[in-house]
């Protein structure tokens, strides 16, 4: 009976541990999946398994499901969604692109891939993201890099290289193709292209087509040959051609949007000489959150002279900001190294911008890197803001604000006494020595013996002298 | 580069049909600028693959344009393209810019590049640009054929209204300068000439014979007074120096009784002794 009631407090307190155990997720591991149908899913085996090995917590449905939601009372119910039903014309119980939005709003994160048969959900839902994909029926097309698929060629199965090199989002080593030959890996993608607000910064154009690329329909002529049906005089061609584009919101959610779901699927995982498992693998972790998220831990302001945060700060004060910043990569969080974190302090317009330099430590275990910077206030009063405002292509965004007060200094506070005036203070201080000697004088002084006797002699002459006077008148 | 590695590119080039072996030719191929008038400004014929020197600069007001014909290598005929495409891509900022040309009744392709067009695409990105054929056939494969450099004409925007996404300026704020003062020699003689009227005050009342006799005369009342006088005028000082006007204010009136009393009693003890 004692055996029993161990095993029972064993495997309850086991699984709570398994419960508490976090995914490799920085903001969770439950996942959403949408596709056409759920016999649909194993195309995309090799993607959803390695999902799974990564510790995220999948839900499988299909598109055409009523019973799906995204939330519920106002709680999201996943962490991450994947929709991988292009042509669905409308997902669960009537979720539109707008609940899919509010999802993003909400702090989840997205990944669309969508196909040349892509529906008006989908382009709706792209266009609330800056993507604009081309018509339903288009493809992107490669007449000099393209693939063969079954033993025969399809110009429609591309094998682009024309990589974003940002590191925050492709490791160096998808950027290389892992040899060192600063060559990567071909991408094999059939599907649609899109067109991306090239100047918008939220919005990474990840992988794009090379100058033969263009976009265009097909159609299929009399002897059965696939021909290009009439483009534009300008058509979509060259590095303007989208075939996978990444978005971060303002609130740190993450949208990646592909124009083929055939990226995703086992086939194409398993060419020869395929970076779609490792360029697939590394966008769906910048996606999810387990890499290149940043954030602030902690962060102070202090006076240089006694190392304590003042109620309000003086002009013209001495003080130190120091914040420290982390990264999360690997399943943990490590101290962020970077050389231009910078300081502001903004009335209005920025007063001050400083780069802060980073403290060195010897702490191999530390989690976060402490960036600190000495700064003069201005010789302007008035509330000041304190700002850390770090944004980055492929990392999260960290804005830290601290309003602060810079008061004048007070009646006391100026320099007293000035060079210039020297002569005056002499002139108080000869008034107030003045005064202070002549009222000793006025106390003290007694007129000398000799001086005196004569004025008494002088006195009796004196008084004879007024009544002779007196008697001649 | 390591042997294997050697092998893994060579058979990602075995799985890519990729230009190696283009099977589109191209001929004819003429590229023009003319003036509005009529008259040619810059043309070149010029045979695969060769390129042109010394590009023309375009304008809204002089029409560029190329021409070409295009041939299988296969069957040696014309070729119906699927991709018929001049590309301008700029040197410095690598934009690229396509505009498709047109099979004319010939079978020829033509690209002309519009005033309409030029003014809302171009005019954008003036500089160097590299102009390029990039044709391609669902058959017989791309043929990518860069034919020389053109200069477009332009204004180029002052400024960037990209929002950076980097490190920005950095802002150092300038301080307001330290009112300048006169040299401190300059102080100190004028300094010296406000003292000596008192030091020479005090000469003269030595000369004359000034002294302290009374002192011993009546020396309590006296001292005390004095030392209460020189008392304000020390607050009078440390108010002056310090600009703390409520202590000072307090002190003065904790001084003003005591003081009363003292002078009352000096004044007339030196009264009663006939000072």
């Amino acid at each position: 009976m004692n055996l029993l009631a161990l095993l029972g407090t064993l495997l309850l307190l086991s699984s709570v541990w398994i419960g508490t155990v976090e995914a490799k997720s920085s903001v969770g591991d439950r996942v959403l999946v949408l596709v056409p149908k759920l016999e649909s899913a194993k195309h995309y085996s090799r993607f959803l398994d390695s999902l799974k090995t990564r510790g995220f917590d999948l839900s499988l449905s299909a598109a055409s499901n009523t019973s799906v939601s995204l939330q519920i009372d106002g709680e999201r119910l996943f962490d991450h969604a994947i929709l991988l039903a292009p042509a669905a014309k409308k997902m669960g119980g009537g979720l539109t692109p707008q609940d899919f939005v509010r999802f993003v709003n909400d702090g989840g994160n997205l990944l669309v891939a969508v196909s040349s048969e892509l529906s008006d959900f989908h382009r709706k839902l792209g266009k609330q993201f800056g993507i604009d994909f081309e018509p339903r029926g288009s493809w992107a097309i490669d007449h000099s890099e393209f693939a063969e698929q079954n033993n025969q060629t399809d110009h429609r199965l591309i094998a682009a290289t024309n990589l974003a090199k940002v590191p925050a989002v492709l490791s160096p080593e998808i950027l290389t193709g892992g040899s060192g030959t600063n060559a990567s890996l071909p991408v094999f993608y059939k599907g649609i292209a899109h067109r991306y607000q090239a100047k918008n910064p939220l919005l990474i154009p990840l992988l794009v087509g090379s100058t033969t690329t263009y976009s265009g329909k097909t159609e299929v002529d009399k002897d059965g040959n696939i021909r290009s049906a009439a483009v534009d005089d300008m058509p979509l061609s060259g590095k303007s051609v989208g075939l996978v584009s990444v978005f971060q919101t303002r609130n740190n959610a993450r949208v990646a949007f592909s124009g083929s779901t055939a990226l995703f699927s086992d086939p194409l995982f398993k060419r020869t000489e395929s970076g779609n498992a490792p360029f697939v693998e590394s966008i769906s972790k910048w996606v999810f959150q387990e890499k290149s998220v940043l954030r602030e831990s902690n962060h102070r302001h202090y006076l240089l002279s006694t190392g304590e945060q003042p109620d309000h700060y003086l002009i013209t004060n001495d003080m130190v900001y120091e914040i420290d910043l982390s990264v999360y990569n690997n399943d943990k969080w490590h101290p962020y190294k970077a050389d231009d974190v910078q300081f502001e302090a903004i009335m209005l317009d920025p007063y001050i911008r400083v780069t802060l330099n980073r403290t060195q430590t010897s702490d191999s275990s530390a989690t976060a890197a402490t960036y600190h910077g000495h700064i003069r206030l201005p010789d302007r009063y008035g509330t000041f803001t304190f700002r850390v405002n770090y944004k980055r292509t492929g990392y999260s965004n960290v804005d830290v604000q601290d309003t602060v007060a810079i008061w004048p200094l007070r009646h006391d506070g100026y320099p007293r006494f000035l060079t210039a005036a020297y002569p005056y203070y002499t002139g108080s201080l000869v008034m107030v020595l003045g005064f202070l000697a002549l009222s000793a004088v006025w106390l003290w002084n007694a007129e000398p013996a000799a001086l005196k006797e004569s004025k008494d002699m002088q006195k009796p002459r004196d008084d004879e002298k007024k009544k002779t006077k007196s008697k001649s008148k | 580069m390591k042997p294997f590695s050697l092998v893994k590119i060579a058979a990602a080039l075995c799985v890519l049909a990729s230009t190696c072996i283009a099977a589109i030719s191209t001929s004819n191929v003429v590229v023009k600028v003319m003036e509005r008038t009529g008259d040619k400004l810059f043309e070149k014929k010029l045979a695969y693959p060769k390129t042109f020197d010394n590009g023309p600069t375009i304008t809204a007001a002089t029409p560029f344009s190329v021409s070409f014909d295009a041939s299988s290598d296969r069957t040696g005929k014309a070729l119906a393209l699927d991709q018929a495409f001049v590309s301008l891509r700029n040197m410095e900022t690598g934009d690229e810019m396509a505009f498709a040309a047109k099979m004319g009744k010939n079978g020829s392709y033509r690209m002309d590049v519009t005033r309409k067009q030029f003014r809302s695409h171009l005019g954008a990105m003036p500089g160097k640009h590299m102009v390029s054929l990039v044709l391609g056939s669902f058959d017989e494969g791309g043929l990518f054929y860069e034919l020389g450099e053109v200069q477009v004409a332009g204004k180029k925007r002052i400024g960037n209204a990209d929002v950076l996404y980097g490190p920005r300026d950095e802002i150092h704020h300038r301080f307001a300068e330290p009112q300048r003062m006169p040299n401190v020699l300059l102080s100190l003689v004028f300094a010296g000439l406000v003292a000596a009227p008192l030091l020479a005050l005090v000469g003269v009342w030595v000369r004359m014979g000034v002294n302290m006799s009374n002192l011993a005369k009546e020396p309590v009342g006296s001292s005390a007074l004095m030392v209460l006088v020189a008392a304000y005028m020390a607050l009078a000082v440390a108010y002056w120096i310090g600009v703390r006007l409520l202590p000072m204010l307090a002190y003065v009136l904790a001084l003003a009784l005591p003081t009363y009393l003292v002078g009352q009693y000096a004044l007339s003890r030196r009264i009663q002794l006939g000072l």
